[in-house]
């Protein structure tokens, strides 16, 4: 006993400061021809329990891009926070709104600028490129970007990635047509995509909120999950 | 060399994973029931009550596990924590509760399976992870328990245990009341389990009850499906031609006899040829067969023997009245296979 | 002449009773001292042309640097004080470098301006605050392409930027853009602009026009950036001296006979 006792003693505590939670949820974004959609779920939680089940996790940041980010809530809400600060700075120098390509380099750079106390998300950004075309460029906590034709991001990202490579990338399939998908199905294979999601993953659920990006405009729509 | 089982646990890889995982192996993780389980007495009997979500970390393993351990005729016990320890603990001491009733001839009281529980959990320490809700009823009333995993047990009128323990709680705190009927109980007791699957992350999916009374044993599984799996709005069906070929080898399909039985003979016959067909095609393809040709269901589960023996009879009698020819091509098709 | 103004030339941030700011103003006169620059904006790009002062044969012609690149679609013209003008050359450059990294797209001509405007009018007594302890001396033309198309402008030592059309600076402006006004028209093409900017310089220069004496670049959406070789700025030259327009007398004489 008294041994144990030394040895607890003789052991250095190290204390740790731990300012990162994790929130969870998951984002799912797609790009078209002429099209970007982005969806998250409205799950916001920690550790066992919810937070609330109706928190959208998308940002729109301009007519033509929306950001969606899970993973710690209060850095979300500052990098989003920030980043609205940025663009609007940029509106007022430069006279103009912030493309999204220009919005995809900005927040790397910014994120990067924390690159060794970084903003703790997963982060996702969609919408028309200055041609048209859509885009979506996904993030790392520290910066690194690339631009994709879909992406699935969060607690469930790695199962829905694989899942968007194949319904959306056609990878692994033979004899198919390989032209992108429609707006209509893209919106329907990401529904779905959260549905299953929602069957497995503990902190996706409750509902989906989803943006399509067009020329025309930014169109919503929510979509209800399992609540278990 | 297999070697040779022993009884009681084996520490033989301790040494061993120590050091893998001082090398910075990590090793793979239990399975958690992370659960919403409870219990609460009432008039006639117990009624108990879980969830069915088996969870692997953030992932849930399985939507449909069963949480209510059986004991003894009279006596059930749920289990939170990991899920091969509530698993195993409830079957070793209800082989010994099994062995007390042949030798005694009596039927085990409650305390002796709390007390049997709080033993085996005290000797490991903790380390065997059953939270546990016991609940039977036997000559002395009705009695429930909750046993913690290092050995402790409370005796109360009701009860929660897991991850949803205080979203159940709360509902028992403000709705139990002594002497209720078993509807009332039931309803409170599903209410407990609906708190815990909504609220707590680590509970979901369905809500199994057991009521155990004087006069035997309800067990409720599922008493209420609280969360249907979400239905798809695209077609996932692949095309035919999808998947990608390394080789193509044809097999052609020979018959090697043909056989017209008539009526009457055929009965005897199906029956032989039938019975070889089930030992080769395996339990799982005959399961199919039934559940998608005979009984229509879409999802596949196993059946009872009753059910198998209904389907047998079932399809006697149909080939029977109408008489047909039949070659018996499944089981040819097994010979070229 | 400004011997009576004498008591406010002492701070640079001081305004007079009239509320001019000395200092300033001086820094305008210097400008009528450098040499000419002029530029104009078409449809199809924008040119730009300088005149480089010879002061002695033993001068290397090619050490004088009136027009620089700051990006692959922004040129910049200079005329004053040109060891000013490279500091705010030099800050073009980094606004614009740092535009590309922050938002991986071209900055804007006026962005760039801008940017540069903000330099020129942070001098003063103080060391803290400012990067110069007196104006700038120097006038610039950034010519560029952008977002908006051909752009076109402006910066003085107040740190004024405005966007022109075409735009003459240095000792020969005055004269020079008497003739930008009276040949300019918007549907002028970027040839016809170049040989403009060559005959009115040849207007308005002391010394003989040659393919030593003067810089040219044009910025166009094709080629961008792009400053004539000596080659090329001869055969330029070539053709201004053979342009007779008979409805312009003024502008005929001026070439070779």
């Amino acid at each position: 006993m008294a041994l144990v006792t030394k040895q607890i003693l003789d052991t250095p505590i190290q204390h740790h400061f731990s300012p990162y939670s994790d929130n969870g949820g998951t984002t799912v974004a797609v790009a078209g021809p002429d099209y970007a959609i982005i969806a998250s779920d409205t799950r916001l939680s920690a550790g066992y329990s919810i937070y609330t089940r109706e928190q959208s996790k998308l940002f729109t940041l301009s007519e033509t891009t929306v950001l969606g980010s899970s993973g710690c809530w209060c850095d979300i809400l500052s990098l989003t926070r920030i980043i609205e600060a940025r663009m609007q700075m940029y509106l007022h120098e430069h006279n103009k709104v912030m493309s999204t390509t220009s919005l995809a380099k900005m927040i790397s750079i910014m994120m990067y600028g924390k690159r060794f106390f970084p903003y703790y998300t997963s982060t996702i950004i969609a919408g028309l490129d200055p041609e048209g075309k859509g885009c979506v460029y996904s993030y790392d906590p520290i910066g690194h970007t690339e631009r994709a034709n879909f992406r699935a991001g969060g607690s469930s990202g790695a199962l829905l990635q694989a899942l968007l490579d194949n319904q959306l990338g056609f990878k692994n399939q033979e004899n198919v047509d390989k032209t992108p998908v429609s707006l209509e199905k893209a919106i329907t294979v990401v529904k779905d995509a959260f549905t299953a999601a929602a069957e497995r993953d503990i902190y996706t659920g409750d509902g989906v909120h989803l943006c399509a990006i067009t020329k025309d405009g930014i169109k919503e729509f929510n979509f209800e999950l399992r609540k278990d | 060399m297999v070697p040779e089982h022993t009884p009681g646990f084996s520490f033989d890889n301790c040494k061993r994973n120590a050091f893998l995982s001082a090398k910075g192996y990590k090793g793979p993780t239990a399975r958690k029931t992370g659960t919403t389980i409870v219990g609460a007495i009432f008039a006639d009997g117990v009624v108990l009550g879980a969830d069915t979500r088996a969870t692997d970390d953030t992932i849930v393993a399985e939507k449909n596990c069963q949480k209510i351990h059986y004991m003894a005729k009279n006596i059930y016990c749920c289990g939170a924590g990991t899920a091969a320890d509530t698993q195993v603990t409830t079957d070793l001491i209800a082989s010994q509760l099994e062995l007390l009733k042949l030798n005694t001839g009596r039927i085990p009281r409650v305390i002796t399976a709390n007390r049997l529980l709080r033993q085996m959990l005290f000797r490991y320490q903790g380390h065997v992870s059953a939270a546990l809700v016991l609940g039977g009823v036997d000559e002395t009333g009705s009695h429930l328990f909750c046993i913690y995993p290092h050995g402790s047990s409370d005796t109360v009128p009701f009860c929660t245990m897991g991850s949803g323990s205080l979203a159940a709680m709360s509902v028992f705190e403000s709705g139990w009341k002594p002497n209720m009927t078993e509807e009332e109980c039931k309803k409170l007791v599903r209410d407990a389990i609906a708190a815990g699957v909504f609220n707590d992350l680590g509970s979901g999916s369905n809500i199994d009850l057991c009521v155990i009374k004087k006069n035997g044993v309800d067990y409720l599984r599922p008493y209420e499906i609280a969360n249907v799996k979400g239905k798809k709005d695209g077609d996932y069906k692949f095309k035919r031609g999808t998947t990608a070929l390394l080789s193509t080898l044809k097999v052609p399909i020979v018959v090697e006899s043909e056989q017209v039985i008539q009526t009457g003979e055929m009965l005897w016959r199906l029956t032989d040829e039938l019975q070889i067909q089930y030992v080769h095609l395996g339990f799982l393809y005959y399961n199919y067969w039934i559940n998608t040709l005979w009984w229509g269901k879409k999802e596949l589960t196993f059946l009872s023997s009753k059910e198998i023996m209904l389907f047998y009879h079932k399809i006697l009698i149909d080939f029977f009245i109408f008489g047909l020819k039949t070659r018996v091509l499944d089981s040819q098709y097994l010979k070229v296979g | 002449m400004f011997l009576t103004r004498s008591e406010y030339d002492r701070g640079v941030n001081t305004f007079s009773p009239e509320g001019r700011l000395f200092q300033v103003e001086y820094a305008i006169e210097a400008i009528k001292l450098g040499s000419t620059a002029i530029g104009i904006s078409t449809s199809e790009g924008v040119v730009l042309a300088a005149e480089k002062r010879i002061t002695s044969v033993l001068m290397e012609p090619s050490s004088i640097k009136k027009i620089v690149e700051i990006d692959k679609h922004i040129g910049c013209a200079a005329s004053g004080l040109i060891a000013d003008s490279r500091i705010l050359t030099d800050r073009a450059r980094v606004e614009c470098a740092n535009h590309w990294f922050t938002y991986d797209e071209k900055m804007d001509i006026e962005s760039v301006a801008q940017a540069v405007s903000n330099l020129a009018i942070q001098f003063g007594d103080s060391d803290e605050e400012s990067a110069m302890s007196r104006p700038f001396g120097v006038a610039m033309l950034f010519a560029g392409m952008d977002s908006k198309g051909p752009q076109l402008f402006h910066l003085d030592p107040s740190g004024t930027y405005t966007q022109f059309d075409a735009k003459a600076i240095g000792s020969g402006s005055e004269g020079a853009q008497q003739s930008l006004q009276e040949v300019y028209h918007d549907s002028m093409t970027l040839k016809e602009a170049i040989n403009h900017v060559l005959t009115i310089l040849k207007q308005v220069m002391e010394e003989k026009l040659n393919s030593t004496n003067v810089e040219l670049c044009t910025v166009s959406p094709d080629k961008m950036y792009h400053l004539y070789s000596k080659e090329e700025l001869e055969a330029e030259l070539a053709k201004v001296s053979s342009i007779h327009d008979p409805s312009r007398p003024d502008v005929a004489v001026i070439g070779e006979p």
